[in-house]
């Protein structure tokens, strides 16, 4: 999850206060009941707002972590309590870390955090082997986009301090059906195809149609990709930009490895030239944009309301995406304009991000905390996860398979559901025999396919590799699935985005900059103006009353003077 | 003696609350202020506020949206004031109740709805809220400072001297001179305590300028939030500091005209 600032849900969640706490003390309370003893091993876990299975009370479904817990005390017979608190920023949960007040025994924090608490000492490794379901069914294209992370020069450590949890894409979300685009004459191909293109943000044909994240990192990871998109010359020497990486990466001059680490080189330059110019390309941006968001930009885009074009973490895309489509299907208005939400990961490459579960170095609980991370990569329960708050867990495995093909493949054969299947309750599914039952060429209208054995290689057990061949009606391209699941042809140019270290500081400026309301240079000159006349009129406003007491004293003195003078007349005379 | 000290007794928890909630978080904030983000003292977070033109050029937007804002609602206001104040008008408070009912609802639906209204007016002059970020901001302002401005002012003019008007009328001022003369004088305290009651919060607040600006117009507010949420503690602190001064600046300079302590008391209810 990736919202670093989410101030109006804050202030909402005070309006339902109740609602959003309640969950987290209930299930604390509940467990301290359950065991009142003193052999209660409580587990602190520290994640993201709405990031985990919490069940359904009403219908009975216990969250995730009380799964956990039952299932400690079955199999093992310890009695755990998880206590189970949440953070919505890095930054606050970063800072409560580093003043040493908190007891937490696993925190999920985003990629770079997690670099910068291994850099920074906070953090301790997990044990060997300790995570054995994490281990079997991680998908290896997340395995080792965290491989390659390097702290302090070297690859290979984030995976031994941290197990991945939900990972996705920074990309378009966009709306071909925004009833702004036919007045500027955009049709919906035209779009579809320029939002294949960072660049496209910058286009005047775009102006006061697109939102960009108020949020600092993110917003810089697409101004790099314009900045950098042609061939630029940095402190004297010569760089490809992503453009020409990509060509070549065509044609076959580049492999994949070597594309991949060129694109990421490059994404991950932050040297104060390189935040000078991304900051001018912002300013720019920032001219063309309707505005920033951070948080209500996924509401507007589902009410197809405000702006066409929204920068958009991959999780919030999907979930705008059935928002979108749960509106239309609910509207009754014969009026209604239907809203069909699209996300693009633009093709000179994209920001690539994951949240990971890492143990402080001052937990009591090492083991336990191993136990829950484990509990949560088996497959079922990454499931349940991934049902219930809509971002991609890192985990494959067959149950992962089976829920996605439930969701988008065509073909999809209830024979073929393997072990648990009570999360797929409720959902429509077509069977294969309708879809091959089709004639062909209306096939090809209604359905193309994808592959994703990227994600689930050396994972399945039960289903073959073959299956992670999707059939996905011709409609839905671009949609929910691709939103979730990226095209093959994209990975390589996915780059992981590094904690800037020292040159935080430097880009935080940038951006204050980038943010700060400029005025017109007149402004500045009638301030100037106003300042010196209230100075002025102070200054004259003094003097005059001054000169006024001055005056009366005088008058007075001579009054007095004249009164002695007629005193010394009279006396004389 | 005995009764003396148990009326000041009463004092004791109002004593309490200031300084558990008044008192020791500013003395944090001059902490912050003045240390490094390794707790020593130092002046990293006032030299890096005093040097940068993007600080600065904020806190001059902030001072000049509030200080516009300001005059919109006292030009809105005090007619209101007036009008509310005259019984002919406004039988049995009900005016000024409705003026007051939306402060009950919820400040960030207010805003939120404000800013789908905006979109539909702007929208029938075809163009967005994202284009005129100045004028949805000062919009939002406008109707969310607008009771503060009426209260006070109201208040005020309740006790406005009817005989002394007349008195000015009589002896020959004009309308205009009446008003500049008489009223204003008689309703200063309302209008110095409403202009406060405007200003700071302006400059302040960042959900209205974050909304309806569509994250375009950075006030102080938003900078100092910023400032926090990056984990400069320091540099955010020392910004708090700077507005704590405003405040007192302010104050003091307003001193002289809040009028005797019953209108005061009136006014800033």
């Amino acid at each position: 999850m990736r919202n670093k600032n989410r101030i109006l849900p804050c202030l909402f969640s005070l309006f339902i206060l109740g609602v959003n706490l309640s969950p987290t003390y209930e299930l604390s309370n509940q467990v301290i009941t359950k065991y009142a003893d003193d052999e209660v091993e409580v587990l602190n876990v520290y994640n993201w707002e709405d990031y985990i299975d919490e069940g359904d009370e009403e219908e009975g479904i216990p969250s995730l972590i009380e799964e956990f817990e039952n299932k400690m005390l079955e199999e093992e017979g310890r009695r755990v309590s998880v206590v189970y608190s949440t953070f919505d920023t890095n930054e606050t949960m970063l800072s409560e870390l580093q003043t040493g007040k908190s007891s937490y025994d696993l925190i999920c924090p985003s990629d770079y955090v997690i670099q910068k608490m291994i850099a920074e000492d906070l953090i301790q490794p997990y044990d060997d082997g300790s995570t054995p379901n994490y281990d079997k069914y991680v998908s290896p294209f997340v395995a080792d986009k965290i491989d390659n992370i390097e702290v302090n020069g070297e690859k290979g450590i984030v995976s031994r301090y941290a197990r991945g949890y939900m990972w996705g894409t920074l990309g378009l979300l966009y709306n071909p059906t925004f009833s702004g685009l036919e007045a500027k004459g955009i049709t919906e191909d035209e779009m579809q195809e320029d939002m294949k293109d960072w660049l496209s943000l910058w286009d005047d044909k775009y102006s006061n149609l697109l939102a960009i994240k108020d949020s600092m990192r993110d917003t810089y990871a697409v101004g790099i990709m314009k900045t950098y998109n042609d061939d630029f010359e940095l402190d004297g020497q010569n760089y490809e930009g992503f453009k020409t990486i990509k060509e070549k990466y065509l044609q076959g001059i580049y492999d994949e490895d070597t594309y991949n680490e060129k694109v990421s080189e490059i994404f991950n330059l932050n040297d104060s030239t390189t935040i000078t110019r991304v900051g001018n390309d912002l300013q720019d941006l920032k001219n063309n944009a309707y505005g920033f968001e951070v948080d209500s930009g996924k509401t507007d885009m589902a009410r197809g309301m405000y702006f066409a074009i929204n920068v958009a973490w991959s999780g919030d895309a999907a979930w705008a995406m059935d928002m979108a489509d749960e509106n239309n299907e609910n509207s009754t208005d014969p009026n209604y304009h239907e809203t069909i939400l699209k996300y693009a990961i633009p093709e000179t490459g994209a920001n690539i991000w994951f949240d990971g579960w890492v143990i402080p170095k001052n937990s009591q609980h090492k083991d336990l905390a191993q136990k829950f991370v484990d509990f949560l990569s088996t497959p079922q329960y990454a499931a349940r996860n991934m049902n219930y708050i809509g971002y991609t867990p890192v985990i494959a495995g067959d149950e992962i398979l089976d829920l996605v093909q439930s969701w988008y493949d065509l073909r999809y054969d209830e024979d073929s559901l393997s072990l648990d299947s009570s999360y797929l309750d409720g959902l429509t599914l077509v069977t294969k025999d309708e879809i091959d039952s089709l004639p062909e060429e209306e096939k090809e209208d209604k359905y193309y396919m994808k592959d994703i054995s990227y994600f689930f290689e050396g994972t399945l057990e039960n289903k073959d590799i073959s299956d992670s061949i999707f059939a996905i009606g011709a409609s839905e391209k671009d949609r929910q699935f691709d939103t979730q699941y990226p095209d093959s042809s994209l990975l390589p140019g996915l780059a992981v985005m590094a904690d800037f270290g020292s040159q935080n500081a430097d880009l935080l400026l940038m951006w204050e900059n980038v943010k700060n309301t400029s005025l017109p240079l007149y402004a500045y000159i009638l301030v100037l103006v106003a300042v010196v006349a209230i100075i002025i009129f102070y200054i004259v406003y003094k003097i005059s009353k001054h000169n006024v007491k001055e005056r009366r004293k005088a008058r007075k003195e001579m009054r007095k003077d004249s009164s002695n003078a007629k005193k010394l007349l009279t006396e004389k005379l | 003696m005995k009764y003396k000290y148990f009326r000041k007794g009463l004092a004791l928890p109002f004593a309490l609350f200031l300084i558990l909630f008044v008192i020791i978080p500013i003395l944090f904030i001059i902490f912050y202020a003045f240390t490094d983000n390794q707790g020593f003292f130092s002046f990293d977070a006032v030299v890096s506020f005093f040097t940068s033109t993007t600080k600065l050029n904020v806190l001059l937007v902030s001072i000049l949206v509030g200080l516009f804002n300001t005059v919109l609602c006292l030009l809105i206001g005090f007619p209101l004031a007036y009008l509310l104040a005259n019984p002919k008008f406004n039988k049995n408070y009900v005016l000024v109740m409705l003026f007051v009912m939306p402060m009950w609802i919820n400040f960030v639906l207010r805003t939120g709805a404000l800013r789908d209204l905006l979109s539909i007016v702007l929208g029938w002059f075809n163009t967005t809220n994202g284009e005129h970020p100045l004028f949805c901001t000062m919009v939002g302002m406008v109707t969310n400072y607008l009771p503060f401005t009426i209260l006070p002012l109201y208040s005020t003019m309740l006790k406005l001297d009817k005989s002394q008007i007349e008195a000015a009328q009589d002896l020959g001022c004009n309308p205009f001179k009446t008003f500049t003369r008489n009223i204003i004088p008689q309703t200063l305290p309302g209008l110095v305590s409403a202009s406060m009651m405007v200003f700071m919060p302006t400059i302040s607040s960042y959900v209205i300028s974050d909304t309806l600006s569509e994250g375009k117009i950075m006030l102080f507010g938003n900078s100092i939030y910023l400032s926090f949420s990056n984990s400069d503690w320091n540099g955010g602190s020392f910004m708090s500091l700077i507005m704590l001064i405003i405040i007192f600046i302010v104050m003091f300079a307003t001193k002289k005209f809040q009028g005797n302590g019953s209108e005061r008391r009136l006014s800033a209810w």
